[in-house]
């Protein structure tokens, strides 16, 4: 499906933050993940993903550590520091908040 | 992009989209570009997993220019602290260049109890100096070409480094290739109206600030705005003694002309080709530290 941008504008911060609080994951991986779970709904995309994960990491929110993988090339794993998971605790609060209230609203206008 | 099934042809693309994105992200310090390089690398190596191999990989990240514009924004902060230290030490180093010039054209053998003395032109000759110094450092910084510009370009040749004998993307680890240098220091590149302005609004309240505390800033700084224009109108001349002959011609005929016009009285010859030798010698050398510091810089923050 295509996402009006205006939806999805800030999500994408929750969304790798929401990630990263299960465990570190590569840039790769984020994308990949999030296509799964989201049944190809949402296709992250790259130009939108690496700049966030570095503005992230300049932002104290992440911290990142050279893997080596078995495929080849080390890989970059990106994990919460303690301020990033304050910052993900937060970001979720706020999405279910919002989510709460916007299908309350939604269901209400078809009641 | 266009899919191939040429791998080392897609290998190539992906050596120069990487390049292309590391090199506009303007990130100013190595281990930065260093890092993104091999993540990239990292990337394509996953993704050229997937459907169309490299270049569908390719295909899905969609616009490089727009990727680095994307880290441009992440490390904008860094890259201006960067570029304003670097406009701070090469504004230094001229002015201390100028003052040192001066100093040795300036200097006369005393004849009372001091050995040594400063001639009476002294102040005037440096006030003009650093006039000229301010000047060369905007005219510069309005007129070259802006950083970045040049060296985003798709038809560049693959990495010299680049692993391109397999089909993998086995490429080389921390890639340091670096695009050719255009020699842009002297170059005119496009002229910014924004720094254009700046700069001349700062070189008013320079002068303006001079005049109030000395007394004569206005005049100084006007003659040190005609002669950067007449360094830089003579500087389009591609031999270098031409070039340097053509501004020391230009220097003498407006310093004995201003002199003449200023009602001073007729100003020996000597000495007015004196003082342009002077000046040209703080022009020359503003414009080598400039091109010095504008290389460095470059160097620094991955544009070289």
């Amino acid at each position: 499906m295509d996402f009006d941008r205006e939806f999805l504008t800030g999500t994408v911060t929750t969304l790798i933050l929401a990630l990263l609080s299960e465990r570190p994951h590569y840039a790769y991986e984020i994308l990949r993940e999030a296509e799964r779970r989201s049944n190809r709904q949402f296709e992250l995309k790259e130009g939108t993903l690496y700049p966030a994960l570095h503005q992230m990491e300049r932002s104290g929110w992440l911290a990142s550590e050279w893997r080596e993988s078995d495929a080849g090339r080390p890989r970059k794993y990106y994990s919460l520091t303690a301020k990033g998971r304050r910052q993900a605790r937060s970001k979720r609060e706020q999405w279910e908040a919002i989510a709460a209230a916007m299908r309350a609203i939604l269901e209400g206008s078809h009641a | 992009m266009p899919e191939t099934t040429d791998p080392s042809a897609d290998l190539a693309s992906v050596s120069r989209v990487i390049e292309e994105v590391v090199r506009g992200a303007r990130i100013p310090w190595r281990r930065g570009r260093e890092e993104l390089r091999a993540e990239l690398w990292s990337h394509f190596e996953d993704s050229g997993r997937g459907a169309g191999g490299l270049g569908g990989a390719l295909a899905r990240l969609g616009d490089p220019a727009a990727l680095a514009q994307g880290f441009r924004h992440v490390y904008a902060r860094d890259y201006r602290l960067f570029y304003l230290g670097k406009l701070a030490a090469s504004l230094i180093a001229s002015a201390l260049m100028a003052v040192a010039v001066q100093l040795a054209a300036n200097l006369r053998l005393g004849t009372g109890a001091a050995l040594w003395r400063l001639a009476p032109a002294f102040p005037k000759a440096l006030l003009i100096s650093v006039a000229v110094v301010l000047g060369a450092v905007g005219a510069w910084e309005s007129l070259r070409r802006p950083a970045g510009a040049p060296q985003m370009r798709t038809t560049r040749a693959p990495s010299r480094g680049a692993d391109t004998s397999g089909g993998s993307v086995g490429a080389p680890q921390m890639t340091t290739t670096r695009a050719p240098s255009r020699g842009a220091d002297t170059s005119y590149g496009s002229f910014s109206p924004r720094r254009g302005l700046l700069a001349g609004a700062l070189y008013l309240l320079a002068s303006l600030a001079v005049e109030v505390a000395f007394g004569r800033g206005i005049a100084a700084f006007m003659a040190g705005l005609v002669i950067v224009a007449l360094g830089y109108a003579t500087s389009r001349l591609r031999n270098r003694s031409a070039r340097l002959g053509a501004a020391y011609l230009a220097f003498s005929i407006f310093v004995y002309g201003a002199h003449r016009v200023a009602a001073a009285g007729a100003m020996p010859l000597l000495p007015a080709l004196a003082t342009s030798a002077s000046l040209l010698a703080v022009w020359a050398a503003s414009l080598a530290i400039l091109a010095r510091f504008d290389r460095a810089f470059r160097g620094l923050v991955g544009q070289s």
